[in-house]
């Protein structure tokens, strides 16, 4: 249903003014929070299949602004004249979002939403702009484990096809490897939908880091991540020297694809998102 | 040459319908043209075309608003319980809008998909009335639409590189099956297809669109039709069309386009389309029409 607790705006920004974001903010509940949500690869800011907007009208319900915003190129915005490469120019892109929410709305706690390629866009936002108190990730960063390759093999043997399918496709591999040499090489098609994982201690690092600046952050694994992630506790197992049980949730969701396709799993995965972030900003101030 | 763009909220009876505006500085128009989106999955991969064509469009000096439809993208509503009749609605509302606020004073319009459907029929009903529709691949006959639709669905969601668990073990491939189908009796006959809820309004719509009911007949219509599409959905047309009296005055265009897409692939519903072609042709037939006296 449309939200009746919703006052939507659209911004342009940016310092070329190309930038299209929408600001949802509710009506009735205030909890002086934004969630920054950015575009799954070259989406618009609608997100895929809509779910963005699905997101932002559970969180105003809840009295969370979120702010839709649509990187360089990428649906309502334009890519500017002379522009940065791609990822460099996105990057950009994030600074003057955050040095807009920094002059216009000074009094929010700021989120940061991302999924597939936006969900490594919002790992290096958290990294670099002090304004966000923390992260949402749909298919981010995971690092494989003991228990990620036990769970693999075990995968395999349940399924026979899959097995003799996985054989066949090493055999072949030499013959119908493509050669890349870098990302950058890439289209911007190939680029926005493939992201490279960085090194583990530099994650390790990231992860030290914002648990040094107190940050909270959820990560949501679907079944479209299988090829990194398997189990719940994996980034935990991955990373046992930091103590990330405490800030660091993940969810697992086997069942749901890469893009939540399906009505009932973009239901349940908005549903389980809007709770944690409830958990996570107790406060209402009625207006 | 400068194209400026601005995005609003515009009120109407069901909520607010986001409209994003292109104006060509140079060339101050007052012939607009409204770009009505198709729907469901098709909206995602058209979304970039009709920004590159609004944008040519307004090269050309038309005043655009590409409109997203009540229950789609950043507009209000749920598309489960949006209606055909909203959009139509909507997209006067739009209209209206655009004569109050941007002085335009001539209109014409461009349907993607089921959006030229949709201009096609609320026109021959009087319910819309437009100098030039442009239709970009109109959905002809919608029980194909829909079985197709229905078609991609199954086999996405039978798709093991995408519901990665339903390989493990065949069963709980079964049981996705069965659970999508006891949620979908729950849904108040709403259909899911390729990512949304289809509500029983647009599926009765759907149902009843045919070549012959869409077919341009120029006793009722007052608006020039302009048809692209590829031969293979058109290729009943000389027998739909047989009714036609072509005396009566109104021109009728139809082009074939050399673009080939597969609206139904299950494993590419989220790519982006770039139909160059089709945007040439599309833009040259509505300055051509639009424009004349």
């Amino acid at each position: 249903m449309p939200s009746e607790n919703s006052i939507q705006d659209v911004f342009t920004l940016g310092r070329h003014n190309h930038l299209v974001a929408i600001m949802e903010r509710p009506c009735l509940l205030e909890r002086q929070q934004l969630v920054v949500m950015i575009n799954a690869g070259l989406v618009p800011h609608v997100g895929p299949f809509r779910m963005h907007v699905d997101l932002s009208r559970a969180l105003v319900d809840q009295g969370i602004a979120s702010l839709r915003f649509d990187l360089s190129g990428i649906g309502d915005s334009q890519w500017p004249i002379n522009a940065a490469v791609g990822v460099e120019q996105h990057l950009q892109d994030m600074d003057d979002l955050t040095a807009w929410i920094q002059q216009n709305f000074p009094d929010y706690s700021v989120w940061v939403f991302g999924s597939c390629t936006g969900a490594d866009y919002a790992h290096q936002v958290l990294c670099h702009h002090a304004l966000f108190v923390g992260g949402i990730f749909l298919d981010g960063y995971a690092y494989p484990t003991f228990g990620f390759h036990a769970r693999k093999i075990a995968d395999l043997l349940k399924s026979p096809s899959r097995l003799i399918a996985a054989i066949g496709r090493r055999c072949l591999q030499p013959l119908t490897r493509k050669k890349v040499e870098s990302h950058a090489d890439l289209n911007l098609e190939t680029q926005s939908f493939t992201w490279t994982l960085p090194p583990k201690t530099e994650t390790e690092q990231d992860y030290q880091d914002w648990l040094n600046r107190n940050l909270f952050w959820l990560n949501v694994f679907s079944g479209g991540a299988h090829d990194y992630f398997r189990y719940s506790h994996q980034i935990y197992d991955a990373f046992p020297k930091l103590a990330l049980q405490e800030r660091c949730e993940i969810i697992h969701l086997p069942r749901a694809d890469h893009l939540y396709t399906r009505v009932l799993d973009r239901k349940m995965v908005i549903e389980m998102i809007v709770d944690w972030m409830i958990n996570r900003c107790p406060e209402v101030v009625k207006l | 040459m400068t194209i400026e763009r601005q995005f609003q909220f515009i009120p109407t009876d069901t909520g607010q319908c986001y409209v994003a505006t292109y104006q060509n500085t140079d060339k101050k128009s007052t012939t607009g043209i409204i770009l009505v989106p198709p729907i469901g999955h098709e909206y995602f991969r058209c979304h970039h075309w009709m920004t590159e064509t609004s944008v040519a469009l307004a090269e050309q000096g038309f005043y655009v608003l590409r409109l997203d439809g009540p229950g789609q993208g950043d507009s209000t509503g749920d598309w489960v319980h949006s209606t055909p009749q909203q959009w139509i609605d909507a997209i006067n509302v739009v209209k209206t809008w655009g004569r109050d606020h941007l002085a335009i004073r001539r209109w014409a319009a461009l349907g993607i998909r089921m959006g030229g459907s949709l201009l096609q029929l609320a026109s021959l009903q009087n319910l819309l009335t437009f100098r030039v529709i442009a239709a970009w691949q109109p959905i002809v006959q919608g029980t194909d639409y829909l079985n197709n639709l229905r078609a991609a669905h199954q086999v996405m969601i039978r798709d093991h590189r995408r519901f990665w668990l339903s390989q493990i073990g065949n069963t709980i491939s079964e049981s996705l099956t069965k659970e999508w189908m006891q949620k979908n009796i729950q849904q108040n006959n709403a259909e899911e297809c390729l990512g949304f809820y289809y509500g029983p309004s647009w599926l009765e719509w759907m149902q009843a669109i045919t070549m012959k009911a869409m077919a341009p007949a120029s006793q009722y219509q007052k608006s020039q039709s302009i048809w692209l599409s590829d031969k293979h959905t058109l290729k009943n047309l000389p027998e739909a069309t047989a009714h036609i009296d072509g005396a009566a005055g109104s021109e009728w265009i139809v082009q074939t386009t050399e673009d080939d897409i597969n609206w139904f692939d299950p494993n590419h519903i989220e790519q982006r389309i770039y139909a160059t072609d089709a945007k040439m042709q599309l833009v040259d037939a509505l300055v051509k029409y639009a424009f004349r006296k």
